[in-house]
């Protein structure tokens, strides 16, 4: 008869580095995140609901402002990009306080006593966060479908099209992640993201061509990432330039993924629950 | 001392109470009010709110909109001011609505209706505190519209009047939103749902852009619903115009509207437990 394995014997054949054990952790992660987004469908269909509806709502009030000669479809085809990284931009702040009630409820400190890769708690959040991004850029241009956005470009384009925000709003993700670490009540993530967040999609190409503002915001509104992703989207939508906004946007998605995930990484480390 | 001695006793103490009456009822529902207002003072959320929130909404249409509005000869932060504070009070009276369910939800309202006070003073508390919390954002927004250009063209007693329907207007909302916390009780639900109400009134109406812009089919709902009155008035009184049919039809709609939800309010409110 063989002895039974020593402890260490059993941690050697369980395997728990490695980045194959890494990928397969976060996974699990993830799915776990997706489930639960799943069987509560009221947050998706709440965060996804009221970006469709500010889209309809502006469409309504604003087209002949900012289009006079034109027709409400003109203004869809205009709005609805700027709409879906709006929506997303804002759905980034449920990621942040989904990640805190795991914290609070003491989900993440269970998840921190298994033997799973370190960086599965937050890049599980920041990939589960995704598919939910993903799920309402879908939804968001349906309904921007019916009221007259079309996709004229092909459909690798279209495909990119549905990419491209996921990618720059999951960046934002990491802040939000960041915040949540960081947080002292779920209300403070709110608090601190939404007052930057709504004037960076205001002050962008989205709502009104870069004329359309005073000259001194022109400056800001040309720089804000936000504009150039909505006019990769528009590019990669109906035409006009947009591989030079798709490199800019890809570059500022790297750029903030890698200062936000640095930040909230070490700030998950240091925290002591 | 016998049985018959004690409830004798008891009868004299509920007598020195004086447990009924309207100033009862009132000084109870400043209490209330007073312990909401504490509360709200420590919530981020809030804070932003109040101090934040409006400012940046009033900022960003301006920014966005005022050329293009300019070429309908529109002198936009005269026209936008007063949807901006309608919309503050809206967000006020989102929140009213999320804290009341919060305390359903704790069993805070339990608790308050096995207390010997006036049944006015939960909803009567949560009225007073928040018509708190509207002066102080009317006292914040304005200075800064004030930077922006805005000027009550016609003298102290409009500026007056428009403070006055402004709070009238918060008191209707607060009510109205009573009805959802009341109705729903759970704090999540709440939340995810007060934004039904705001954004169809507040975004369909002529108070960002003139009725004239909307489509056809849904200009006879910009034109009547209530806060598209409200807004005309308010605008009527800050730029001196003619004033009597569009403040004869906020009241109008107001009055009505207290009524319905008030009624409705204390029904709900008796039916808890």
């Amino acid at each position: 008869m063989t002895l039974p394995l020593n402890a260490a014997q059993l941690v050697e054949i369980r395997q728990e580095g490695g980045l194959f054990r890494d990928l397969h952790d976060i996974a699990i992660v993830t799915q776990r995140n997706l489930l639960l987004d799943l069987r509560n469908p009221a947050v998706i269909i709440g965060s996804t609901g009221f970006p469709i509806f500010l889209m309809l709502i502006f469409t309504a009030s604003f087209a002949k402002v900012v289009v006079p000669n034109g027709s409400y479809t003109d203004y869809a085809q205009f709005l609805v990009p700027l709409s879906t990284i709006q929506g997303l931009l804002f759905s980034t702040i449920n990621t942040g306080t989904a990640l805190y009630y795991d914290l609070r409820s003491g989900m993440v400190s269970r998840l921190r006593t298994l033997p799973i890769a370190r960086s599965a708690v937050l890049a599980g959040r920041i990939l589960g966060g995704a598919g939910r991004l993903l799920v309402q850029v879908t939804f968001i241009t349906l309904v921007g479908h019916l009221i007259g956005f079309r996709f004229q470009n092909g459909f690798i384009n279209s495909l990119l099209y549905l990419l491209l925000p996921v990618v720059f709003t999951s960046a934002f993700s990491w802040v939000a992640v960041f915040l949540a670490v960081k947080a002292k009540s779920a209300e403070t993530v709110q608090a601190a993201m939404a007052p930057w967040l709504l004037p960076l999609t205001f002050l962008s190409i989205g709502y009104v061509p870069k004329e359309g503002f005073p000259e001194w915001v022109q400056g800001f509104v040309s720089l804000n990432p936000v504009s150039a992703v909505a006019q990769a989207m528009r590019g990669l939508s109906f035409g006009g330039p947009y591989v030079e906004y798709v490199i800019q946007s890809l570059l500022w998605s790297a750029a903030l993924t890698a200062v936000f995930s640095t930040l909230a990484i070490r700030a998950y480390q240091k925290r002591n629950s | 001392m016998t049985a018959i001695d004690l409830q004798a006793k008891a009868k004299q103490l509920v007598k020195v109470r004086c447990e009924a009456g309207i100033s009862r009822a009132i000084a109870d529902s400043f209490i209330i009010g007073q312990r909401n207002l504490i509360r709200l003072s420590r919530q981020p959320a809030v804070i932003t709110g109040v101090l934040v929130f409006p400012i940046v909404f009033l900022t960003a249409f301006l920014l966005a909109f005022e050329r293009s509005m300019s070429a309908q000869n529109i002198d936009y932060i005269q026209y936008l001011v007063p949807i901006i504070t309608l919309q503050a009070m809206f967000f006020t009276a989102m929140n009213s609505a999320s804290n009341l369910a919060g305390d359903i939800d704790t069993g805070m309202l339990q608790r308050c209706r096995a207390m010997p006070i006036s049944r006015a003073a939960v909803l009567g508390g949560l009225l007073i505190a928040y018509l708190a919390r509207a002066i102080v954002t009317i006292a914040i927004l304005l200075p800064v519209a004030y930077l922006y250009g805005f000027r009550f063209q016609a003298g102290v007693l409009s500026a007056i009047g428009y403070v006055l329907l402004t709070l009238f207007f918060t008191t209707v909302a607060v009510t109205g939103y009573s009805l959802l916390a009341l109705g729903l009780k759970k704090p999540d639900l709440v939340q995810s749902l007060v934004i039904v109400p705001y954004a169809p009134f507040l975004l369909l109406s002529s108070g960002f852009s003139p009725a004239e812009n909307f489509p056809n089919w849904l200009q006879p709902f910009v034109i009547a619903q209530p806060v598209s009155h409200i807004a005309a008035a308010l605008r009527a009184l800050a730029s001196g115009e003619p004033l009597l049919i569009p403040l004869l039809w906020s009241i109008g709609w107001l009055i009505v509207l207290l009524f319905g939800f008030g009624f409705t309010a204390i029904w709900l409110y008796r039916r808890i437990s």
